[in-house]
């Protein structure tokens, strides 16, 4: 049993990124020495946590078929929000339990185009895109809006210090959030009829899921997620732009799928999202410490997402054969 | 039902992206004093009264305003995102009492055929003057767009020249390189003001230049900080952090946090860091990385243009790692481009006869630079006071 599960490990798509990260890091530290340090690894922490919160809640969707393309300016939207409503005096605590409400309303709203409209979600969420990132500007004026109440600010910027290493709060809150969900995913009723709508929605009718409660809750998920992560990201800067984390979803989306999520849905895991978006942010990283220029690093970056796929496709290719085999054996 | 929901919830979209696109409140900006000092070599001039035709720079065109039609401008931009580009939006919009004009900003969003498509759109809506906020790329073909559409234009922040290299247009731009220099002459007089006790190592010196190479008008500052940098600081190590690598994220104080926290951890053998940046909201980013980092007392961060430092100073920033900007003044700016316009609209001057001592050599048109002033916690209330004085 246990030499099954190593040897499906072993043929698995997380195996072979986890390869390429290994040879990444290989190389990069081979480059510049700091690559591994102390401060870098706490730096590429608070870095990967803003991709790496919205695609919790944009996993989800993406599983059962759904997808968020706003889910970045709802964040922006939710950052200038609640750096204003912390503009008024309101204490922080409420400010952002508030904001996480609000960024439910931005996901409700999404589930009313998608599932009472029947827009597909694709489009109706470029187009609310759009209306966030219109709203974020109207209501800070195309400015950065500062924040003044200090106790705010360790929400993003907090970091438990180990010696020489810091550990950020948003990675921590990363984590957690990952964890819980992929807990809910994998063990529960409701994570398992996320999959089931993903992968065959007449199935998931069928077999009694109401897809317009599970998709609508998906979407109100990632709204207040995102309302988190915009929040996070805030506190992190002391102020809010109506540009900020706008175009980070299409990071998270990437991660995602690299890391073995379905755009088509039904498939994936929220173990897999994180090792994609790890290789992903370690990489850019890694360029910078090598510093190849700037242009190069948009190639490079293409180009890792590229032989990552061909690995990907390989394996799965070497996969299916193995199934074929099996299968023939059997008979 | 679902279709009439559908063609509400469309309508609102638009609404809302009409409002996007209006105007936008103060902003902080400039210093009064119609400076523009420098020539695109960098050549002394002396600073600018009325000119031949009667039109000033840094102050608003006198004449009976009220006494004609009320005229219609647009301001063309590639965003309305950007601090700056909202407080020439702002500014134009505030001019348009006193110099009679109705006004109406407009973004592009990355959408240049609309850009370009929206000339011919917005002049047969009768708008006659046009202040072009765009990129080098589009520059020549906004200018053939706008003498077909037969209406009055100047370039902002934008040199449109000819593949000679020769100005072919009149603009009004920020002194690039030369703004670039003065950030870092300042942090050269002044760095010993933060670090009182500090002797600097000149190999252990490293400066951030926090860019993004892909908009010229913000890569033009780099020669100036890399220039200037390398005169001062000889033994010194420059960081080219640009932000373009980041792409369309990185034009955020949050890229500006995530490169320098980068830069920062991967070369901890720099005992002192100097941060320019060439857009003010990244300074934010980058400060904020020196506080994650534990490393304020031995970072300074100062910026090319104010607008953040001015809203962190008027949150009662009481750290010393942000410490001063360049501000360049947009309410200068937007005097110049509103004057110039209303002057070539109602025939008091013409783009040929406009300026003519801020002509390139051999040149016809005038190409405005701005300069700018450095400015800190003591002295912002001061230059905020002088741009105040400069608008009605």
């Amino acid at each position: 049993m246990t030499a099954q599960k190593t040897s499906k490990f072993f043929r698995s798509k997380s195996f072979a990124l986890i390869a390429i990260i290994i040879v990444m890091i290989i190389a990069f530290t081979l480059g510049n020495k700091n690559y591994i340090s102390a401060g870098n690894i706490s730096g590429f922490m608070t870095n990967i946590s803003t991709a790496g919160l919205l695609a919790v809640g944009m996993v989800c969707l993406l599983i059962s078929g759904n997808v968020d393309l706003a889910a970045g300016t709802e964040a922006c939207m939710a950052g200038i929000f609640v750096a204003t409503i912390l503009g008024s005096g309101m204490p922080w605590p409420v400010a952002l339990i508030i904001t996480i409400l609000f960024g439910a309303a931005m996901g409700l709203f999404n589930a009313f185009l998608v599932n009472v409209l029947g827009f597909m979600g694709f489009i109706a969420t470029i187009g609310m895109s759009s209306v966030y990132k219109g709203l974020a500007l109207v209501v800070s004026n195309g400015i950065n809006v500062s924040i003044s109440n200090q106790g705010f600010y360790p929400l993003g910027a907090y970091s438990i210090q180990m010696g020489k290493f810091a550990l950020p709060l948003p990675f921590i809150y990363t984590v957690v959030l990952f964890v819980i969900y992929g807990l809910i995913l994998k063990y529960t009723k409701f994570g398992r009829s996320i999959y089931l709508i993903g992968g065959n929605r007449n199935a998931a009718r069928l077999a009694g899921v109401s897809i317009k409660k599970v998709s609508t809750i998906l979407y109100i998920n990632c709204g207040a997620i995102a309302a988190f992560c915009g929040a996070v990201s805030t506190a992190k800067m002391n102020s809010a732009g109506p540009q900020a984390i706008s175009g980070t979803e299409m990071d998270s989306i990437a991660g995602a799928v690299l890391g073995g999520v379905s755009f088509m849905g039904g498939s994936g895991g929220l173990g897999g999202a994180f090792i994609g978006l790890f290789l992903i942010s370690a990489f850019k990283n890694g360029l910078t410490a090598i510093s190849l220029p700037t242009y190069w690093q948009t190639v490079a970056q293409g180009g890792i997402l590229l032989i990552a796929l061909v690995v990907d496709y390989f394996g799965e290719r070497s996969r299916v054969s193995a199934l074929k085999a099996e299968a023939a054996q059997a008979a | 039902m679902k279709k009439v929901l559908a063609i509400l919830l469309a309508a609102c979209m638009v609404v809302a992206l009409f409002a996007c696109g209006g105007k936008t409140d103060p902003t902080p900006s400039a210093d009064p004093t119609p400076t523009a000092a420098t020539t695109p070599g960098g050549e002394e001039k002396p600073t600018p009264g009325p000119t031949t035709d009667g039109v000033p720079l840094g102050k608003i065109l006198e004449g009976d305003h009220a006494g004609r039609e009320k005229y219609k401008i647009v301001y063309m931009c590639n965003t309305l995102a950007w601090a700056w580009n909202a407080a020439i939006a702002d500014t134009l919009g505030k001019l348009g009492e006193p110099l009679n004009y109705e006004f109406t900003a407009w973004a592009a969003n990355n959408d240049f055929d609309a850009y370009l498509n929206n000339i011919p759109a917005f002049a047969n809506q009768g708008y006659q003057g046009f202040v072009l906020g765009i990129d080098d790329t589009l520059a020549q073909a906004s200018m053939e767009a706008c003498l077909e559409a037969g209406v009055s234009f100047v370039a902002e922040s934008t040199t449109i020249m000819d593949k000679d290299g020769l100005c072919i247009w009149s603009s009004v731009q920020q002194a690039q390189v030369k703004n670039g220099g003065i950030a870092v002459q300042w942090l050269y007089d002044h760095w010993k003001d933060y670090w009182t006790d500090a002797t600097l190592d000149g190999q252990k010196v490293g400066l951030i230049g926090l860019n993004y190479s892909a908009v010229s008008g913000i890569n033009e500052r780099k020669p100036g900080v890399e220039q200037k940098f390398a005169e001062l600081f000889p033994d010194g190590k420059f960081f080219d952090g640009d932000l373009a690598a980041l792409g369309t994220t990185g034009f955020s104080a949050e890229g500006g946090n995530q490169l320098s926290t980068q830069i920062y951890s991967q070369n901890p053998d720099i005992e002192k860091w100097f941060v320019v940046a060439y857009v003010d909201d990244w300074a934010i980013g980058a400060t904020r990385a020196a506080e994650q980092q534990n490393i304020t007392d031995k970072t300074l961060v100062v910026s090319i243009q104010a607008d953040a430092f001015l809203a962190e100073m008027s949150n009662n920033y009481t750290g010393n790692v942000y410490v001063a900007a360049c501000a360049v003044s947009s309410t200068e700016f937007a005097i110049d481009m509103a004057n110039y316009l209303v002057a070539t609209i109602s025939g008091v001057a013409t783009p040929e006869t406009i300026w003519p001592e801020w002509n390139d050599a051999g040149g016809s048109y005038p190409r405005i630079q701005v300069e700018g002033t450095m400015i800190t916690r003591d002295t912002y209330k001061d230059y905020l006071a002088k741009q105040a004085a400069m608008l009605p």
